[in-house]
């Protein structure tokens, strides 16, 4: 059921996204100002600043929503497989066997486009193998999917280890920053933000029975839910949003697993609401972030993994806290 | 593009045969038969209590008549129509189930999970309209809870969370009821009230009704037939009066029960 709060909280998340855009294209070590970057989006006229914000922030800008957007929906569908509130995206693994396969692309001195397709198909490789793992003749237990992509996940850790304390020191830096997250590199293709829309759109299509598994697997068949075949659909989608994510930018933490939260205390608990907040808010928060990321300590720049966790941990905790007390009285 | 109500066909099939048929049933769980040749018939405006010790076999038998474990041998027939061949949507208009415990660690408020009833009706792409949600809000008010319909279900106490249960079945509007353990964690008050408001639908709307519950005052109450089963591959089944008689009683469940007439009734209770 949509409520007015639930139209209210869209517009005011559309209003956060085009914002975060505006301050995402502004800010950076080069300070272009909102009038500046509103001047040449309406009127490009050649220079530095239009340089600066077509070849560099909009690109990155875009990069950040889409990769966002990507987290917060994969989240959203890892919490209603799994229906277990702390999942994320990478609790089956995918973000680990991405890792090793980024981090010795590296380790062999490869980089740049190498270092992303390495990492997509090393996220491929780790869906896979719990795929494989955890079915057995077509049922699927939460728990024992659960389990397997945590013990996957293990695995993979202790080979980036093996990785991080084999490799020379230069290596050992980049390796840090695509562990981290990192955005500096990134360049999100079409290819991306045409798969953000299509996991959009079909997860808008099972958004109720998405409502109705979250009750249970026994709820959802009784109420007419196929329910192998949806579990089915729901964890290739959260898979290859995430294989895509980790591609354009490494694990950034945090995203995935506190956007959906964050608005389901805000209400948003219908999943026909919840995908598109989701989505938007997934996005927005890490145009921000990486705004920061670029700019607290420019021209250095900060893992945006980092921010994300400096910025989301207090904000989750004071909407936690203040839901709490909403549901008290 | 489905319809709210019952379609004229099912109000056909409804008329013509009984709601819930099995033919020659048989069940076995591991290596354990629970019972063979079971032939019920449930007809409309009827109740079926179904009796029996832990472990005899009275949820697996639910679960294998909403398709959700399958069966040895024989065939059920919903409505005159053999179970398989219904559709898993097309059956959760018709046939609804009450589990005997749900999942609740996903947060929805009480309205939200009363309106999921509604979903094997309402296709795809539609929202519930005015029409679902005053079935949705009937239900919670049949449950009482209308002081509640905005909270979080999971702050909810363990008997407020089967109200809603039973307000998302009778949201669902099924022509065949199965409860399991409906009185589950129900002050004595609400175990009644519960199922009268599904017996009082069953009996006007020519529904049909199938539970199994431990509570033998329950079952004598609301029930026109009882099945017993005894545990080691047999049953009994027959109308309330003939089963439920301290003879039966006690030998299925291995324990002396006593039967007192009250007021034209008779309680039940281990002597």
């Amino acid at each position: 059921m949509i409520t007015r709060h639930h139209y209210i909280l869209l517009a005011l998340l559309l209003v956060l996204t085009a914002l975060s855009f505006l301050v995402s294209f502004s800010s950076g070590s080069i300070d272009l100002g909102l009038g500046a970057v509103l001047q040449q989006l309406l009127s490009p006229e050649a220079g530095l600043q239009q340089q600066v914000l077509f070849e560099l922030r909009i690109p990155r800008s875009v990069a950040a929503f889409i990769t966002g957007g990507l987290l917060a929906l994969s989240g959203v569908i890892m919490q209603v497989l799994l229906r277990n509130p702390l999942a994320d995206p990478y609790i089956l693994g995918i973000s680990g066997g991405a890792a090793v396969a980024a981090l010795s692309a590296i380790l062999l001195g490869l980089s740049g486009a190498w270092v992303s397709n390495a990492a997509f198909g090393g996220a491929l490789l780790s869906i896979l193998i719990v795929f494989g793992l955890a079915r057995s003749r077509f049922q699927w237990s939460a728990t024992r999917l659960l389990l397997t992509g945590v013990v996957v996940s293990a695995g993979w850790g202790a080979m980036i280890n093996i990785l991080l304390t084999t490799s020379s020191n230069n290596s050992v830096y980049s390796m840090l920053f695509w562990l981290m997250g990192d955005l500096s590199q990134s360049r999100a293709g079409p290819l991306s933000g045409l798969i953000l829309v299509a996991g959009f759109v079909l997860m808008m299509l099972q958004a109720r029975s998405l409502n109705v598994l979250a009750r249970g697997d026994l709820q959802a068949a009784a109420l007419g839910v196929d329910v192998a075949r949806l579990k089915l659909i729901l964890y290739f989608t959260a898979s290859v949003l995430t294989a895509c994510a980790v591609t354009i930018a490494g694990s950034i933490g945090f995203v995935g697993l506190v956007i959906p939260h964050m608005l389901r205390l805000l209400g948003a608990r219908d999943h026909r609401v919840l995908i598109p907040a989701s989505v938007l808010l997934g996005g927005s928060f890490l145009m921000i972030a990486d705004s920061f990321a670029r700019s607290i300590v420019a021209p250095l720049q900060l893992p945006v993994g980092v921010v994300t966790a400096i910025i989301g941990v207090p904000t989750f905790l004071l909407i936690l806290r203040r839901s709490q007390q909403r549901s008290v009285e | 593009m489905p319809s709210n109500s019952p379609t004229k066909d099912a109000f056909k099939n409804l008329q013509n045969s009984p709601v819930l048929q099995t033919r020659a049933l048989g069940l076995t769980v591991g290596a354990r038969e629970l019972f063979r040749d079971l032939n019920l018939t449930v007809d409309a405006g009827q109740c079926l209590g179904v009796l029996g010790q832990n472990g005899t076999g009275k949820t697996s038998l639910l679960h294998t008549l909403i398709n959700l474990r399958p069966s040895d041998s024989g065939e059920i027939l919903i409505l005159g129509r053999e179970l398989n061949t219904w559709s898993r949507r097309e059956l959760a208009t018709r046939l609804g189930i009450l589990f005997q415990s749900g999942n609740d660690d996903m947060p929805a408020t009480v309205m939200e999970t009363a309106l999921l009833g509604r979903h094997p009706h309402l296709a795809r792409w539609r929202w519930e309209d005015a029409h679902d949600i005053a079935e949705a809000q009937a239900a919670l008010t049949a449950m009482q809870l209308d002081a509640l319909l905005e909270r979080d279900i999971t702050t909810l106490s363990g008997g407020e969370r089967q109200r809603v249960a039973i307000a998302t079945l009778l949201a669902q509007r099924p022509q065949l009821y199965l409860l399991d353990e409906p009185g589950n964690h129900l002050d004595i008050a609400f175990q009644i009230r519960s199922l009268e408001v599904i017996r009082q639908r069953v009996v006007t709307e020519g529904l049909g009704l199938c539970m199994a519950t431990h509570d033998i005052n329950l079952a004598a109450r609301f029930c026109d037939q009882i099945l017993l089963l005894t545990g080691d591959g047999g049953f009994l089944l027959g109308a309330t009066e003939e089963i439920l008689t301290p003879e039966n009683l006690s030998r299925a469940y291995g324990c002396a029960i006593r039967e007192v007439a009250y007021e034209g009734g008779s309680v039940f209770f281990p002597g």
